[in-house]
């Protein structure tokens, strides 16, 4: 299998950053332990150092605190560029996102247009201990106001942050912790996207799409250059889960006539199932079979001992998609 | 309306200011009796009333001046009126039309916030943003005894006083979250829970606007002078229920809500300052002329 | 008996060798440095996992190490 060594993602989302703060004297980075110490991923390492202690703000260890404060930084013109610490540690900070930063353009009738970024390390697969694994973008991805977005290589990342602190509303963004300081990954179609919010379609592919997001997109690739010859597998990285790219999961839909859902979060009411539904509502003609989706059982993320058996790997998604060409 | 400038506001009112801090107090009682009225023939669909809270309010706002951006909670109407939102803009929300009915920029008055306790990490956000950027960042916030409970106004004081961020409190404790009274709320005083987040207060009975504006003119110059936060906690009394669909007589006493309405500061100070002669019958009519039009215009707007 | 090179954690699957602490032909207690190596998050030390003379080291100074490989050898003299 053909892999590629690039920069990091943690390396790719620290330049990004270092641009970002340095053309928009508003932006400013807000986070527990992200000054000092560069954060618990280094992935702001050094930007204290070159940017000064008011613009990366070692923030309380209080989600709410940085999530409440940056809604008012932003509206006295700031652009805070949050991190929380571990994806499990976000639920405190969930109420000011949703009934606070995701409504505040509405509620000053468009006054106010808040462009706030909390970036999330998501996902498991490093053996993280009780909350450090989970993935819960798919609780964002429902609500209106807040867009979702889920990179998987560092140069998306860069693309959606520099977007992101323009957009003038809340960006929810899930950086996959085990993909930080991964430098070989699988290779990729280098087909650029259309826009900043566009999914990407990163293997071309006749036999089956497969539209998925997130660190998972490295072992759906892996598993799709495995099948090379056999099967010929399409995958759509779809990049952002809110709003979803669908007419990029249509359109390969459409090539293909077959779609697997592939992703970390649990199944149930996940990303999958309304991206089955939309598909069922506009491409049914389309689909040569049912189809289907291969993410975790709706349980909580289990130790660590046991987190090869929850996560899907490279060899259930062969199978699948056998099962589904077969 | 014209606000005086800061510099102008002594710490205890002048005669001017006196008859002023009147004038706001009876206009927003007529403005919150309409409410009340158009909630009855089913214009509005809620109304929370700040009626008995008067003083409390047009004191604070008076001391405080025009300069301070105010992230009220979502009972400040007389603040509202004061800084210079209009009835019609303040009903609308009430009325369904918009979540904010004015112009938060223009009058510094920001969005009312329905979710306790939240604007107060906003307050201190925007302090420090604003400080950052060399901009006005004294800010005042307006919560309620209710909304102290609420998680985020800990982390708020505890922010301030961390990041000395030039932020008024004020906390109008009026006694009950909606049907749960302040001694089942909290052990101690708010004024007293500042101080240990190392927040400087004060807890001042809120029947009089004079004595409200005295503590807020201090406490504004603490703000300004330390460039830090300071809290004031405001005793008052709710007269009406928490809002226009809430049934107090349930849940208290008779007695307890004829004494709040027995204190009631807007008829107290009318008679005070008619008392000491700064205001006359032509000048009540005056006002009564002012707030029959405004009244008729809201009538006009919303049945 | 062969000593792999350890997990560094959170994700991270490779570190850069330093130097060698331990010599080939030193004895070693559990517990003592054996290399300096440079994650992507931090400088830290690979240490001894058990007791023994270290009888030959499997990378030079410089290299990138991947968990699981193989990084030195041991015998319990």
């Amino acid at each position: 299998m053909s892999t590629v060594r690039s920069a990091s993602l943690a390396e790719s989302i620290n330049t990004a950053l270092a641009d970002l703060l340095e053309q928009e004297p508003r932006l400013l980075l807000l986070g527990e332990d992200i000054g000092r110490l560069g954060g618990v991923f280094r992935v702001t390492r050094g930007l204290q150092e070159r940017f000064g202690k008011d613009r990366v703000r070692d923030a309380l260890l209080a989600e709410s605190t940085i999530v409440g404060q940056a809604v008012g930084m932003a509206m006295s013109g700031l652009v805070p560029v949050c991190e929380i610490q571990f994806d499990g540690f976000t639920y405190p900070a969930v109420n000011q996102l949703v009934t606070q930063a995701a409504r505040i353009g509405g509620r000053w009738n468009g006054q106010v247009s808040p462009s706030l970024v909390v970036r999330i390390p998501t996902g498991g697969g490093f053996r993280g201990v009780e909350h450090h694994s989970e993935s819960n973008e798919a609780l964002f991805a429902r609500l209106p106001g807040i867009s979702v977005a889920c990179p998987s290589t560092g140069e998306d990342a860069d693309q959606i942050l520099r977007y992101a602190v323009t957009l003038g509303s809340p960006v929810v963004m899930y950086e996959p912790i085990r993909l930080y300081w991964q430098r070989n990954t699988p290779a990729r179609a280098p087909e650029p996207a259309r826009s900043p919010t566009a999914a990407r379609v990163v293997r071309r592919g006749t036999d089956l799409t497969i539209a998925t997001y997130g660190a998972i997109t490295h072992e759906v690739l892996e598993a799709a250059h495995a099948l090379d010859p056999d099967v010929d597998v399409e995958v759509v990285d779809l990049r952002w889960v809110a709003p979803l790219d669908m007419d990029t999961v249509l359109r390969s839909v459409a090539r293909t006539g077959r779609l697997l859902i592939v992703h970390e979060g649990s199944k149930d009411v996940g990303i999958g199932a309304e991206i089955a539904a939309a598909v069922a509502e506009r491409g049914f003609d389309a689909l040569r079979g049912p189809v289907r989706r291969l993410a975790p059982d709706r349980r909580p993320y289990p130790p660590a001992d046991f987190e090869k058996g929850y996560l899907i790997g490279v060899q259930a998604i062969k199978d699948e998609v056998l099962v589904m060409t077969k | 309306m014209a606000l005086k400038s800061e510099s102008e506001y002594a710490t205890d009112p002048d005669s001017d200011t006196r008859r002023s801090l009147l004038r706001h107090m009876l206009v927003a009682r007529g403005i919150d009796e309409e409410a009340r009225q158009l909630h009855k023939q089913g214009a509005l669909d809620l109304w929370p009333s700040c009626q008995g809270q008067e003083a409390a309010q047009v004191g604070s706002a008076l001391a405080v001046g025009p300069a301070p951006t105010v992230f009220p909670s979502y009972r400040e109407h007389a603040v509202a009126l004061l800084r210079g939102v209009t009835p019609d803009e303040l009903f609308a929300q009430w009325a369904g039309r918009t979540f904010c009915g004015w112009d938060p920029r223009r009058v510094r008055f920001f969005p009312y916030t329905m979710v306790l306790a939240a604007q107060t990490l906003h307050a201190v956000g925007y302090s420090i943003g604003q400080r950052l950027q060399g901009l006005e960042d004294f800010v005042v916030v307006y919560i309620g005894d209710g909304a102290t409970s609420e998680g985020d106004m800990s982390e708020a004081m505890n922010l301030a006083a961390v990041e000395s961020a030039a932020v008024l409190f004020v906390c109008q404790n009026n006694g009950w979250a909606i049907s749960k009274p302040a001694e089942e709320q909290m052990r101690t005083s708010v004024a007293e829970r500042a101080r240990g987040f190392g927040i400087e207060s004060v807890r001042v009975p809120g029947q009089d606007p004079e004595t409200v504006y005295s503590s807020c003119s201090r406490a504004a110059a603490h703000v300004r002078g330390e460039r830090a936060p300071y809290l004031v906690e405001i005793q008052v009394g709710r007269i009406h229920g928490h809002s226009t669909s809430d049934a107090q007589e349930v849940y208290r006493t008779p007695d307890d809500i004829a004494q709040t309405r027995a204190a009631d500061p807007v008829p107290a100070y009318a008679a005070r300052l008619s008392g000491l002669g700064l205001v006359d019958t032509a000048w009540f009519d005056a006002v009564d002329e002012e707030v029959r039009e405004l009244r008729e215009r809201l009538t006009k707007e919303y049945v | 008996m062969d000593m792999h090179v350890p997990g560094f954690g959170h994700g991270l699957g490779e570190a850069l060798l330093i130097e060698w602490v331990a010599g080939v032909g030193d004895r070693v207690e559990r517990g003592d440095a054996i290399a300096v190596v440079e994650t992507d998050k931090a400088s830290t030390e690979i240490v001894a996992e058990r007791e023994g003379r270290v009888t030959a080291h499997c990378a030079t100074a410089g290299e990138i190490l991947k968990s699981g490989e193989l990084l030195y050898r041991l015998t319990a003299d």
